[in-house]
């Protein structure tokens, strides 16, 4: 009988003995996975969409020339549009829209083509001669009257969200107007 | 022989705990051993991944700052800029496949594409045209897959058009592209 109670005892020990092992071990793999989970792997795609990405992406298509725009470079053709936006901006190509509008249509494509389609990222692109307000109508020029002189371009129709969903990589270009007043240009780019 | 029988149990059933015990524990370890393996399997891919992404940016850096690619005045280099012609005599000459050796210490086991994005050509056309300038895959192809891909903006200086001007490289036209960089492995 008091044999039968030992051995009892003895069995019982060693479930605890077994289970404090198996606490311990668990322990150890949730700090392990832990430690594993929240350590961030460098991203270097990141990093450079975040440096290099979106200041390379303005920085070459205001070097870009116009294809029927007098040849004009995007940058020619910003800074006409910035200096007579109360008209429209100038005359392009026979056919074609004004300056303003030429810009609008075509930057829309370039962006959208390499940025949306082939690249899959949601942007948002903005011009304005005010750096600290980017905000206005999203589809179109935001102030065709010349008061505030702000324009802002969208990347989207429907699909992409006006702002960046969650963070965003933003870089703003500074060019000068004719007038001699700045213009601002703004790629967030959605990450 | 009833007390010898009683005793044979006991030493059956205490031997049957050893057993179990040991088989648990050896379960337990197997278990732990295997979650350990596949993190660490899994952080070594993310390890991977993130040097060929390294190299990728790296790559994609070097290539509009080489000689037989990049757009220059007066010796100048314009930056994020590829001349096309340049880069058209690239592909239709021998240049790389004489001197893969060297190509390779340079860009490795990689795809660079050259993709005009503005403007482009009539009809439009998809897909817009694009240029292979090196593709070096590894000797087992059948393994070889591409793990990650990496573009950057670039400006297409194409020289032979001289209705206008591409700022302070002159005559000639500036086109929008996109350098894509592929790295097998």
């Amino acid at each position: 009988m008091n044999r039968t109670k030992n051995s009892r005892k003895g069995m019982g020990s060693d479930i605890i003995g077994i289970a404090i092992l198996f606490v311990i071990i668990i322990l150890a793999l949730a700090f392990y996975i832990g430690i594993k989970v929240f350590e961030k792997p460098s991203a270097p795609q990141k990093e450079y969409i975040s440096s290099k990405f979106a200041y390379d992406v303005i920085d070459v298509v205001l070097r870009t020339n116009s294809a029927d725009c007098k040849g004009l470079s995007f940058k020619d053709i910003i800074q006409d549009c910035a200096s007579k936006i109360s008209s429209g901006g100038s005359n392009c190509d026979d056919g074609k829209p004004k300056t303003c509008t030429y810009a609008e249509d075509n930057l829309f494509n370039i962006l959208k083509t390499h940025l949306k389609e082939k690249e899959g990222m949601s942007y948002y692109f903005s011009i304005s001669t005010n750096q600290d307000d980017f905000e206005g109508n999203l589809l179109t020029w935001n102030d065709l009257s010349g008061t505030s002189k702000s324009f802002n371009f969208n990347s989207t129709e429907k699909d992409i969200p006006a702002q960046c969903p969650a963070s965003k990589r933003s870089k703003t270009y500074q060019i000068p107007n004719i007038a001699g007043e700045n213009i601002y240009l703004k790629l967030d780019v959605c990450v | 022989m009833n007390k010898k029988k009683n005793i044979d149990k006991k030493a059956q059933l205490e031997t049957m705990e050893q057993i179990i015990v040991i088989m648990i524990v050896i379960i337990g370890g197997l278990i732990v051993f295997g979650i350990f393996f596949k993190i660490n399997a899994g952080s070594a891919k993310v390890e991977k991944l993130a040097k060929l992404e390294q190299s990728a940016v790296e790559i994609a850096q070097l290539v509009s700052g080489m000689p037989e690619l990049a757009c220059t005045r007066n010796n100048v280099v314009t930056a994020n800029c590829v001349n096309l012609i340049k880069a058209e005599k690239l592909k239709t000459s021998d240049i790389i496949t004489n001197n893969i050796q060297y190509y390779h210490t340079i860009f490795g086991f990689s795809k660079i594409t050259l993709q005009q994005v503005y403007p482009s050509p009539l009809p439009p056309p998809p897909p817009p045209p694009e240029l292979v300038i090196y593709d070096n895959k590894p000797e087992k192809p059948e393994n070889t897959k591409f793990t990650h891909r990496i573009s950057t903006p670039i400006l297409i200086y194409d020289p032979s058009v001289a209705t206008s001007s591409c700022f302070e490289l002159g005559k000639g036209t500036c086109n929008y592209g996109y350098l894509s960089i592929e790295m097998y492995t």
